[in-house]
């Protein structure tokens, strides 16, 4: 799998693990990695360490958890991101919407 | 014969010293100081007086008293001599004017000169002030630097626009995607309901051919029960044919959703390294303009920075054009001067002797020649100021 989801449920965090390229074929198993959780999820982390490169569906998607996070007063962060794809969230301005480290 | 030759010898010292006194004057001339060829000329007079009247009549003495004759008429080489001083002193006075008018007509063309090059100093200052600025959103006016700086951050800013709505729309497509997903899990939902309305004419059908089975063995009895179980079948068929076209209809209604699908997809993906190294370089581009506009601007500045040296050039200039007028005074005295030296020479041939000469020069005020009044006390142009003419 490309997308996996790993839930701690002491801390009520949800890390989403991306492989390989992010973009449009995981859109239904990126939501899927999220909508089913427990609503008392307060923070969800993507992990993008193994994610090679990021297309603007990608980011879509991003937008679309961070949508779903803030409707249950939960945050997002986007983690480990390799040089390449933290150039393509810094153009899109995501530092601004998302805490990314 | 022995008091004829130191006569001869007199005569040419006399005229040795008035030919030295020109060649004075107009050496002392061509260097500018036309005071002191008024000096040379008086001068050369003096030695030709003293000549003529102290050393010749001392050394004819005793001709003349061997002889007895008293000099009634003026000497001939008076004469000469006077029509000599007059010839230079034409001379003398026509190159004067004539380096008056030289010096008037140049004073002249170098003033007109000097007033186009300040107005063409005045005509760049202007342009580079005030064409070069550029109206902005027709309101205010701003310089090329300045322009070039605001139409790069307004192009970043429209870059960064593109950005989002590109995001923005992507966005928008994976949305469209899970609605379509979840479209296709209703249609799988109906396929469901499908299949067990399916099994449920399937089973009708069934019950109707047992039923109509049922009929047979009754016989005349059941003849009326055998038609409606025929019907009952009739129905399941029809109910059968019905749920098949409906499976149709929703398998094409699949199909579409996944096309719906693949062009969300497309509509949503971008590469967005494209778009960044687009950005990149448009950016780059937008910096370079900065500069060498920046560049262009602080040399214009800086060749605006140099007018008023150059109106103080062309000042200081037209101020030493003052150089004319008193030059054309000085060159007034000297023709003057020679006026006078003319009247005094023209006392040589009317003298009976030398205590007339003497009188004579008296009369016409020799002295005055070297008294002359400086015209223009004023030395240097540099410490008048003069406007523009």
């Amino acid at each position: 799998m490309d997308i996996q989801r790993t839930f701690e449920a002491s801390n009520k965090r949800v890390t989403i693990s991306v492989r390989g390229r992010f973009d449009f074929a995981l859109y239904k198993a990126f939501r899927e990695s999220y909508r089913d959780v427990d609503t008392t999820v307060r923070e969800y982390v993507v992990d993008l360490r193994h994610a090679t490169s990021l297309d603007s569906a990608a980011l879509g998607m991003l937008l679309l958890l961070r949508e779903h996070a803030t409707s249950l007063s939960a945050t997002v962060a986007i983690r480990g991101a390799i040089p390449e794809v933290s150039r393509v969230l810094d153009i899109a301005k995501f530092r601004s919407l998302f805490h990314i480290s | 014969m022995m008091g004829n030759q130191p006569t001869t010898v007199s005569n040419i010292l006399a005229l040795t010293g008035i030919v030295l006194s020109v060649m004075v004057t107009l050496s002392a001339m061509q260097s500018g100081a036309i005071y002191d060829a008024g000096m040379a000329i008086a001068l050369g007079l003096i030695i030709a007086y003293l000549w003529l009247f102290v050393v010749r009549p001392a050394s004819t003495e005793h001709t003349e008293n061997a002889h007895m004759v008293a000099p009634q008429t003026p000497h001939p080489s008076l004469g000469v001599a006077e029509a000599f001083l007059h010839g230079e002193i034409a001379v003398v006075s026509t190159e004067i004017e004539r380096v008056k008018l030289i010096i008037g007509s140049a004073v002249h063309e170098l003033s007109d000169n000097f007033q186009a090059l300040n107005q063409i100093t005045s005509r760049q200052a202007e342009l580079i002030h005030k064409n070069l600025e550029v109206s902005f959103s027709g309101n205010t006016k701003v310089n090329l630097g300045a322009f070039m700086k605001k139409f790069a951050s307004e192009s970043d800013e429209g870059l960064e626009q593109f950005v989002e709505t590109l995001i923005d729309v992507s966005k928008l497509s994976v949305k469209t995607a899970h609605h379509m997903d979840d479209m296709l899990t209703h249609l799988d939902g109906i396929f469901k309901l499908l299949q067990e309305s399916r099994s449920l004419a399937d089973q009708t059908n069934l019950l109707a051919l047992n039923a109509s089975i049922e009929a047979a063995r009754a016989g005349e009895y059941g003849r009326g029960f055998a038609v409606v179980a025929s019907e009952v079948r009739t129905l399941s068929i029809r109910s059968a044919q019905f749920n098949e076209q409906i499976r149709e209809k929703v398998n094409q209604t699949r199909i579409a959703i996944g096309n719906v699908q693949s062009t969300v997809n497309m509509m949503g993906s971008r590469d967005m390294n494209n778009s960044l190294v687009r950005k990149q370089r448009i950016h780059d581009l937008f910096g370079q303009a900065e500069h060498i506009s920046s560049r262009f601007q602080s040399t214009l500045d800086e060749i605006s920075g140099l007018a008023p040296g150059l109106e103080r050039a062309v000042g200081n200039a037209v101020r030493s054009l003052q150089f004319e007028d008193m030059s054309s005074q000085s060159l007034e005295v000297a023709l003057r001067k020679l006026e006078q030296t003319k009247l005094i020479c023209a006392q040589f041939s009317l003298a009976t002797d030398p205590d007339d000469l003497l009188n004579r020069l008296n009369d016409v005020g020799a002295g005055s020649l070297s008294a002359g009044g400086h015209p223009v006390s004023q030395i240097s142009v540099n410490s008048g100021s003069v406007e523009l003419f």
